[in-house]
């Protein structure tokens, strides 16, 4: 019988754009919007916004350089790259394998997009696992890049207000020093799809099929069916209904209580539905960090960035549970034991190529 | 929970007194009942009385007594 592999994140870092977008220049923009007041919710100062021609996959690719620069891992080790996104570059192909040839990554290195938003990390920690401990791989990329901006309305407070751009870079590998993915647990329900969509784009309602009407909602604000929309209602009631049920699995199986985790992320939706949800599970404020302020909700970088970001407070052997929740309906959590990873935590700004 | 209860918890949430909540009033009139206000209502409902209300249910809500009959209808038996 063969000897059993075990993944572990080894190197871990993010990119942000250069784009500053603060809650004054909103405010500038749109004298009705009540940004003290939503500033306050919401935890969310200001956020970064990629350029008009920089997308997703150019920020992951710069997250991935930043890694490579590091020296801790080499491009060529790499036999396995996830890249998850809901903002590819082409509807085909897959940037994954744009992002190979980018990277200068081997061809004989498997290349996939996958596309999850707000549990995408946890699913791309799980696929890494199964390909490591399967012995699929040896080293598994995982990317995440999201540019929501791109769909979104500039009248649409509900989500102009909350949604940032993102990129962060992540390598898994086999047997070595790093964080160990111990366990996940994953969900969906797809009835809650209308709930945070992109209606116009896909095969179902294709681009230039439709007339680009704009509706103005019951809120003041403006959006098209090529827009992004988000019934937030609706994704409220979904993560009271499946989140604490969420974390109540992953412990379960790993017979852990709240007592036993040093650390809890969850994805950084915004601070006043991430602070009820701590309140609802009774967690102690300490435990669970927020990372909003100054890059809002980054979709499925949320999670991966929040963890660069307070990996200066984990020692070796802390249990850390990632939880991440959205659209979908998608969800997942994962333990991770700390170990020694290699942090790459001074975010670049963009740089064209 | 009293009616009075979910009137304070309106007030709370809307940010204004609770004499201006008249059960037989339309949400819509509301300046200060947005899509925030309700969502704090749904978490002040959540963490008092364990009760979620969902998206559906929210738009069908016309008057302030829609809410307060939906969320009793909802409340555990005493």
């Amino acid at each position: 019988m063969k000897d059993e592999v075990s993944a572990f994140i080894t190197d871990l870092g993010y990119f942000l754009p250069a784009r500053l977008v603060t809650n004054r220049d909103l405010q500038a923009e749109n004298p009705a919007w009540d940004m003290e007041r939503i500033g306050k919710k919401t935890g969310i100062n200001s956020r970064r916004i990629a350029a008009d021609d920089e997308t997703a996959a150019d920020m992951a690719f710069a997250a991935a350089e930043r890694l490579f620069a590091q020296g801790r891992v080499h491009r060529s080790e790499i036999d396995y790259l996830l890249f998850c996104t809901q903002s590819p570059d082409y509807m085909l192909p897959a940037s994954a394998c744009i992002l190979q040839h980018r990277l200068g990554l081997p061809v004989n290195c498997g290349a996939i997009d996958f596309n999850q938003g707000c549990s995408g990390f946890i699913y791309g920690l799980q696929l890494a696992n199964a390909l490591i401990s399967s012995r699929s791989a040896s080293n598994v990329l995982l990317l995440t890049g999201e540019t929501y901006s791109k769909y979104i309305h500039p009248l649409d407070r509900s989500v102009r207000v909350l949604f940032g751009d993102a990129a962060t870079a992540t390598v898994i590998g086999g047997n070595r020093p790093g964080a160990r993915i111990v366990t996940s647990v994953v969900g969906t329900d797809g009835s809650g799809c209308q709930s945070l969509i992109v209606p116009i784009g896909g095969a179902r309602r294709p681009s230039g099929s439709e007339s680009p009407q704009e509706v103005c909602d019951e809120n003041g604000s403006i959006r098209g069916a090529a827009n992004l929309f988000m019934d937030g209602q609706e994704l409220f009631a979904f993560t009271l209904k499946r989140v604490p049920d969420l974390v109540g699995r992953l412990l379960a199986e790993t017979g852990l209580t709240v007592g036993d985790v040093d650390l809890f992320v969850f994805h950084q939706a915004n601070e006043f539905m991430n602070e009820h949800l701590r309140r609802k599970m009774l967690l102690p404020k300490e435990k669970v960090p927020l990372s909003l302020d100054d890059v809002g909700n980054t979709v499925s970088n949320t999670i991966p960035l929040t963890l660069s970001r307070i990996s200066g407070q984990l020692a070796p052997g802390n249990k850390i549970v990632l939880v991440g929740f959205g659209v979908g309906y998608s969800w997942g959590a994962c333990l991770l034991e700390w170990g020694e990873v290699g942090v790459c935590n001074e975010p670049g700004t963009s740089q064209k190529q | 929970m009293t009616n009075d209860e979910l009137t304070e918890l309106f007030a709370e949430a809307l940010e204004v007194d609770a004499s201006s909540i008249q059960p037989e009033k339309a949400i819509a009139e509301f300046e200060e009942w947005n899509s925030l206000a309700w969502l704090t209502i749904m978490s002040l409902l959540d963490e008092r009385y364990g009760i979620q209300l969902t998206g559906p249910e929210i738009q069908s809500f016309v008057t302030v007594n829609d809410v307060i009959e939906k969320v009793t209808a909802k409340a555990p038996a005493a």
